[in-house]
């Protein structure tokens, strides 16, 4: 072994969909490895059990204030806002989540399946107006998924276009003027939220803002700025994740054709190719940290307390002990749950959420588009490697006859 | 009421432990529901053979591993 710790993230991939090689090495060496963040060493959680177990463990800590806590980034720690729950642990973080499950609940979620149908369709219709080629994540993940956000929030329909568009801004930091883009949208959004609370004060709705002012604003179990946060957290994890998936998705479903038409002419494969989607993706590709607050042992490894973690879902989700022939996208494989949407406590809130998008989104896609194809070859789709959320943004798409690279 | 020789599983859950997820009503609709807090309500304790399946998957999902299956003696 080295002296020096390999450096994390690894982001050289040959295959777009395939972890990196120098990713793959470090899984066959242990469940655990130590690597080199940019803040300092962590442990790298590889394999599917460690991932669970330690997720699922109330002595590794989500509170970024904490000192010595792993990041990405080299970035100023300060100690965690109210309302910040993905950065609260025990009790504290099972108040928002108390708060909020009951608009994430299946039921709930499925009652919101018909306007998202719906959205689904309008965005198709006009997609065959105005004629192929289309680059798929702008004229349908993106706003499959802001609408779906409109509808949960309460956002009036007349302003969707506001929301997405600075949404979107949230998301593109490869863009001139990012910085200030960024600051601009983050601010435009935060206005709007607090606007959206007092409109939903004077007028409530059936959605979310409305029920969380009258359950909690109202009767003082939150104050406005907790709450203002709170749901704009839920934009900023919500919206690029969702849009992403359901581009990047479909790539890989073009890219993998006998897939594609199995799922298309077998709705019934609908869920599990969903699951399996979010599993050969793992598109929230680098992973999700923690931090010891006692010692906590996995098999004969051991994390001290001080220490931080990293579990990579990526490699959980390839883990070969879990998953026969992991790095194959079979849409029929029944299989045990991924970790794209973490696990433990902090399992993504808005999972019933996504996972519904997700099947209507590709049900609707394929049902309408049935010969849909890459619009250019597979080999000159850009893939986004380095980002946080791994996937494409660019996915140009026809439909109606024309074959691949005809339109291109 | 099912005669108590009858062999079968018996599915419990740890309503202090729930997380709201929502994970099991979402893999076994049949077995689990949801109050409108999001805690899991279980629809029964005794699953009928053909669901024993989806009570595994349930358990299996459960980001907090408060859904119990246990085999119980003939």
């Amino acid at each position: 072994m080295a002296d020096q710790l390999p450096t994390y993230p690894i982001t050289e991939r040959t295959c777009p969909y395939d972890p990196p090689a120098g990713l793959l090495e470090l899984q066959s060496q242990a469940p655990l490895v130590r690597v080199q963040l940019p803040t300092g060493p962590a442990w790298l959680v590889t394999g599917y059990d460690a991932a669970r177990a330690l997720l699922d463990d109330p002595r590794m800590s989500s509170d970024m204030g904490r000192e010595g806590f792993p990041t990405l980034y080299k970035q100023k720690m300060r100690p965690v806002l109210k309302g910040s729950f993905m950065r609260m642990d025990g009790d504290d973080h099972a108040f928002y989540r108390t708060m909020l499950a009951g608009e994430f609940s299946v039921k709930r979620v499925a009652a919101m399946r018909p306007e998202i149908e719906e959205a689904c369709d309008q965005l198709l219709d006009e997609m065959v107006r105005k004629g192929p080629p289309t680059n798929l994540h702008e004229a349908y993940g993106i706003p499959v998924s802001s609408r779906s956000i409109c509808r949960l929030l309460g956002v009036p329909y007349e302003d969707s276009e506001f929301f997405t568009t600075h949404l979107e801004a949230l998301f593109d930091p490869h863009r001139a003027g990012a910085p200030e883009r960024i600051a601009a949208s983050k601010a435009a959004l935060s206005g709007y939220l607090d606007e959206l609370v007092t409109r939903k004060q004077k007028d409530p709705g059936d959605d979310m803002i409305s029920r969380l002012v009258a359950d909690y604003l109202v009767p003082g179990k939150v104050e406005r700025p907790e709450l203002l946060l709170t749901s704009y957290l839920l934009l900023a994890a919500g919206h690029e994740t969702t849009a992403n998936m359901i581009t990047t998705g479909t790539a890989a479903l073009l890219m993998h054709p006998e897939q594609l038409t199995a799922v298309r002419d077998e709705p019934q494969l609908l869920r599990g190719a969903v699951e399996e989607l979010l599993r050969y993706l793992s598109i929230f590709q680098f992973g999700i940290t923690r931090i010891a607050v006692e010692d906590v042992t996995f098999g004969d490894q051991t994390v001290a307390a001080g220490e931080g973690i990293i579990v990579s879902p990526l490699l959980g989700n390839r883990d070969q002990d879990v998953y026969g022939d992991p790095h194959t996208l079979d849409v029929r494989r029944r299989s045990r749950p991924h970790l794209s949407f973490g696990h433990g406590p902090h399992l993504c809130v808005g999972h019933t959420l996504a996972r519904i998008e997700l099947q209507i989104a590709f049900e609707r896609l394929l049902a309408r588009l049935p010969d849909l194809s890459l619009a250019v070859p597979a080999s000159e789709v850009p893939f986004r490697t380095e980002t946080l959320v791994f996937g494409t943004v660019d996915l140009p798409v026809t439909w109606g006859g024309r074959t691949a690279g005809a339109s291109a | 009421m099912s005669p108590a020789a009858e062999p079968g599983r018996l599915l419990r859950v740890d309503h202090a432990a729930c997380c709201r997820s929502g994970a099991c009503s979402l893999v076994a609709p049949d077995l689990f529901d949801q109050g409108d807090d999001g805690k899991v309500l279980l629809k029964t304790a005794r699953p009928p053979a053909h669901l024993w399946e989806a009570a595994e998957e349930a358990a299996d999902y459960c980001p907090v591993s408060a859904i119990e299956l246990e085999t119980l003696p003939e």
